[in-house]
């Protein structure tokens, strides 16, 4: 039964054990941890770079590369965009320069000028027109133009006066007025200009350069005239949806915008819209930022979505072809093409950290295994030591560890059994000895008991007797104070008769008695009176000793003026200073207590008949908690040496001749007080005064 | 004593930041530099020896030579025998100073100490903004770059300290690049420097990366192949006059608006006068650079090809950059929200400053201005 219960408290005193925090388990989990924490760490370092060191990580230079190649195309078709257009820019330029059509073209915009001034129009112009050799010249020339370079739609050569074509590669645009045809070159200006315009009219959507044409000859001035407008339109899916759509570096995904300046598209988008839509050139606008900022002027690189809301890494371009024609481009690839190796790698590595993880866990497994087997046999053995039962060895197997601590553990377990072999031994012994040493101490105990029970016979039987001692004292005492007041009273008749017959004497038989028989009757005469005041004061003793006290609340200082009074009045020729501290109440008898005060003042009242400053005080002071009242004079006081006689009956510290008394007035008040269950004393010093203190 | 992981790496965290972050002050204490002001622009080391001739016959004006291609054209202009003889005529000479960017153009044109100016769109605004300036014509339409050490987004220019010249194109630029991507000039260390030690000082890595107009970007990138162009925003130039001088002198503008588009002309006929024109500017730069400028007579005329030469024949001001939605229009109301233009500034003050007829009609009379008529003075000439 006790070895239960002390298994239970063991039990209950081991702390609990939490499931999977077994050492295995948690072998398992740190290991787990360890590994996919520092897979994932390395992954990151590897990806993001390094905090705090030059290794900015892969995904960095992924995408560094990445805008380095948007970077060199964007730069390389804008600038094979800008140099297509200046070639073609050139072309005309120097064309519109050329002696060739200088010349011709003097010769024919005078000869139109003829015609028209001859009012030749319509057909018959145009006849005329095509006969000119001129004419022939100019058209040869440019259509020859338009063949080399396969990028211009047609060519015209207008009037500069009039915006009327008298030239073109196309034959049927002969007449007509490219003033109200093209908005561009509505303003005179415009027309004195080298000027590349890109705009919609109708159908006709394109390029288009114009270069002033000079007349050949000089003017009055010494100026070329511009006579000629020569206007060159630039097939644009010749010329620029081809450069868009060709090259390296834009992979599957990549792709080249090229907006206005409105953002709207020029060239034909790669995808369909989200809506499912194809965009049309010059109507759909993009919103997305990369062509916002490339139309607004802007040139960088950018990471965001594009018109398709696909999250693309793109280098957007401002293109200047002229102050009035602003392009942007965007050369972008998908987000998820740009950065598919990383997301390969990651698939890559998450593949071989799933199996790396698994080995992992797999060989914590086992090395838990291992070791935890040797332990968990040590934790079997220890239970059975905990339960008490006989030891057995553990096998010392495994590592050096679990030898060890199995060699410790069976080393531990044989010192345990010799120990307590050795403490059941002497738990017997010491059981014997104690079993003796108790019969010892019962006897003893029986013992003890008789004698306190004889103890207890004796302490009643002494209570007996002093009880009945008090009887018998009190008794005694009873006698005494009758006899006290009996021969007090009983005295007084005798005296009476002394003292009566003494004066008797001395009044009947004056003449026979001499000086000194009257001297010794006169002695006698006062030595009555003596005796008969020693009785007054024993009567009163006797009296203070028999009367009952009843504890009223007293007012002291009421009492002690009252006193005051009757001192004064008995002696009204001193100045004493009485001071009387007031509302002074105490418990007691009022008759025994004025009785008190009267003597203690009477008394300061005779010793300080000497002193011209004579005082007397009356007060109260707490002392230990108590309250203590006092009568304090400035009198002859006494030598302390005497204390011990002060309260004592007829005790006097003075001569009678000085200070005249019974010395019973003391006495009377240590009487009272006691009979109050106070106590009195008096403290003094000779010629200083005296203090007689008191409690109640 | 066994110490608690987590108390571990929290102690040395904390090592870390203190470590970290003296020492990233340090670097901020070092790389920063103190913008210009006005009185440092009156003792600048070479402003201070100008000596501004204030005669009525002198057009005192204000050029730019380290910005291609205003540069070049200058160049053209200050040895263009055919303006020379114009002006003789109307009894007038040109003085010309060059600067470094277009704010400290507006300084000494405010002052009254310049008559005419080049400068960039935020100078251009910004002077139209401050006081009474006439802009006439288009002497740049190309691009500001940002440069830095490697290939990057505008997004990681987030927190890093970028050198900037206060007032110029590039710092419109540089703000403007910002706000696409949301970042403030709070969210930015922006450090004001000059543009001819932005170069050094990015790669002595004391800023991540720095904004300015040509040619600066393309010496930068000539000097130190690992650094790229992150991000380009176009960008405009302008001479402009002091109103009070255009007002008095409406033939003398009208004749530099007509030399500045003969210039233009003369180099877009052959490449030999670009290439002419860009020896001289390079050699007009040197005395603003303290030295070579790093650029190639063919580097600085591909730049000048870029950004107007190839653009434009004639110098007429785009009628689309003032319209309200136009990007002077859109960079006006940028420059007030951030405070470089009091808010009290109305866009119609800023756009009643640009002239947009004259450069026209001088167009539409070529023959009267010569336009076409080329008679440069060769080899290099001081005024």
């Amino acid at each position: 039964m006790t070895t239960d219960r002390n298994n239970n408290q063991s039990a209950s005193n081991q702390p609990q054990r939490r499931p999977f925090f077994s050492l295995r388990h948690k072998m398992l989990v740190y290991f787990g941890l360890l590994f996919a924490v520092s897979l994932v760490v390395i992954e990151l370092v590897s990806l993001f770079g390094a905090p705090y060191t030059d290794y900015e990580g892969e995904f960095y230079y992924q995408q560094n590369g990445i805008f380095r190649s948007l970077n060199h195309v964007a730069d390389s078709k804008k600038k094979y965009l800008v140099s297509l257009i200046e070639e073609r820019r050139n072309n005309i330029m120097a064309l519109a320069k050329s002696g060739m059509l200088r010349d011709d073209g003097s010769k024919l915009h005078a000869l139109f000028g003829k015609f028209t001034a001859s009012g030749m129009q319509g057909g018959a112009l145009w006849s005329a027109i095509r006969k000119e050799k001129s004419f022939k010249m100019i058209v040869g020339h440019i259509k020859l133009l338009k063949r080399q370079y396969k990028m211009y739609e047609k060519i015209e050569i207008a009037d500069i006066a009039t915006g009327v074509v008298i030239a073109s590669t196309d034959d049927d645009d002969l007449g007509e007025n490219v003033f109200r045809k093209y908005a561009f070159m509505a303003s005179r200006e415009n027309r004195n200009l080298s000027k590349i315009s890109f705009d919609k009219t109708g159908n006709d959507f394109g390029l288009r350069l114009v270069e002033p044409v000079l007349d050949i000859k000089t003017d009055a001035s010494g100026e070329n005239q511009i006579i000629l407008v020569l206007i060159a339109h630039v097939d644009p899916s010749a010329v620029i949806y081809p450069l868009l759509h060709t090259g390296r570096g834009l992979n599957e995904t990549g792709e080249v915008v090229l907006v206005d300046s409105d953002a709207k598209i020029i060239a034909p988008l790669k995808y369909k819209l989200p809506n499912g839509l194809t965009a049309v050139p010059l109507e759909y606008q993009i919103k997305a930022k990369p062509a916002m900022m490339g139309a607004s002027g802007e040139e960088g690189i950018t990471v965001g979505d594009d018109y398709r809301g696909e999250p693309v890494l793109a280098a957007y371009r401002h293109i200047l072809i002229s102050p009035d024609i602003e392009w942007g481009m965007v050369v972008k690839i998908d987000k998820s093409e740009a950065f598919a190796p990383l997301y390969q790698r990651l698939e890559t590595v998450t593949y071989v950290g799933s199996v790396g993880l698994m080995v992992t866990l797999l060989l914590a497994w086992f090395l838990a295994y291992r070791m935890s087997t040797p332990l968990m046999a040590l934790s079997r053995a220890a239970g059975k030591v905990e339960r008490g039962e006989m030891i057995e060895r553990v096998e010392s197997t495994g590592s050096i560890e679990t030898y060890t601590l199995a060699s410790a553990f069976n080393s531990m377990t044989t010192k345990i059994h010799s120990r307590r072999v050795k403490l059941e031994d002497m738990v017997f012994k010491r059981t014997v000895e104690l079993q003796s040493a108790n019969a010892d101490l019962v006897g003893e105990i029986a013992e003890r008991k008789k004698a306190e029970e004889e103890l207890a016979k004796h302490r009643d039987h002494l209570e007996e007797l002093v009880q009945e001692r008090t009887n018998e004292l009190s008794s005694v005492n009873k006698e005494l104070e009758a006899f006290a007041y009996s021969v007090s009273h009983d005295l007084r008749a005798p005296l009476r008769g002394i003292d009566g017959f003494s004066k008797a004497l001395l009044e009947d038989y004056a003449d026979k008695v001499d000086d000194t028989g009257k001297d010794y009757l006169s002695r006698v005469s006062a030595a009555t009176l003596k005796m008969s005041q020693l009785i007054d004061d024993l009567l009163t003793l006797s009296r203070v000793t028999r009367s009952e006290v009843t504890a009223e609340p007293v007012d002291l200082s009421a009492l002690a003026h009252d006193v005051a009074d009757d001192l004064r009045k008995e002696q009204p020729e001193r100045m004493v200073k009485i001071s009387i501290e007031k509302d002074l109440v105490a418990q007691g008898d009022k008759r025994l207590l004025r009785v008190v005060l009267y003597n203690l003042m009477s008394n300061s009242w005779k010793f300080t008949w000497k002193r011209l400053d004579a005082s007397i005080e009356i007060g109260a002071a707490r002392r230990d908690g108590k309250i203590v009242y006092f009568v304090r004079d400035n009198g002859v006081g006494f030598d302390m040496k005497y204390v011990g006689k002060l309260f004592g009956a007829f005790q006097r510290l003075h001569t009678l001749s000085e200070f005249p008394g019974t010395g019973i007035g003391l006495a009377i008040v240590q009487r009272i007080i006691h009979r109050h269950g106070g106590r009195v004393w008096a403290e003094a010093e000779v010629d200083k005064g005296a203090v007689f203190y008191l409690t109640l | 004593m066994r110490i608690e992981p987590k108390l571990l790496l929290s102690f040395v965290f904390c090592v870390c930041l203190a470590t970290l972050n003296p020492a990233c002050e340090r670097h901020r204490e070092k790389t920063k530099t103190v913008a210009p002001t006005r009185d440092s622009l009156s003792q600048h080391p070479i402003y201070s020896k100008y000596k501004f001739n204030n005669s009525e016959n002198i057009i005192n004006i204000g050029i730019q030579p380290l910005w291609a291609p205003t540069g070049l054209i200058t160049e053209a202009i200050r040895r263009d025998n055919v303006l020379r003889s114009a002006l003789s005529r109307l009894g007038l000479s040109i003085r010309l100073y060059p600067f470094l960017k277009g704010d400290d153009v507006n300084f000494f044109l405010n002052r009254g100490d310049l008559d005419a100016g080049i400068g960039g769109d935020m100078p251009a605004l910004t002077a139209a903004a401050a006081f009474d300036v006439t802009i006439s014509s288009l002497i740049q339409y190309g691009y500001t770059s940002i440069v830095a050490n490697h290939h990057m987004l505008l997004i990681d220019l987030r927190g890093r300290s970028i050198g900037y010249a206060y007032g110029s194109n590039a710092h419109y630029g540089l703000l403007n690049a910002l706000e696409y991507e949301a970042i403030t000039k709070d969210d930015v260390d922006l450090l004001p420097m000059d543009v001819t030690l932005m170069p050094e000082s990015l790669h002595k890595r004391e800023i991540f990366a720095f904004s300015a107009w040509e040619p600066t970007p393309t010496i930068a990138l000539n000097k130190y192949s690992d650094m790229v162009v992150i991000h380009r925003s176009l960008s405009t130039g302008y001479l402009y006059f002091r109103k009070s001088f255009s007002d008095k002198n409406p033939q003398g503008v009208r004749q530099l608006i007509a030399a500045e588009i003969r210039a233009i002309r003369w180099m877009q006929e052959d490449r030999r006068n670009l290439r002419l024109a860009s020896q001289w500017a390079l050699s007009g730069g040197k005395g603003v650079s303290g030295g070579k400028l790093g650029v190639t007579v063919e580097q600085n005329v591909d730049l000048a090809v870029n950004d107007i030469l190839g653009v434009a024949s004639s110098a007429n001001i785009p009628k689309k950059l003032l319209a309200d939605d136009g990007a002077l229009n859109k960079e006006f109301r940028f420059l007030k929200a951030i405070g470089k233009i009091p808010v009290n500034i109305g866009w119609e003050r800023v756009r009643d400053s640009f002239d947009m007829q004259t450069a026209r009609q001088i167009v539409a009379n070529q023959n009267k201005y010569f336009l076409n008529r080329f008679k440069y003075e060769a080899g290099d000439n001081d005024n």
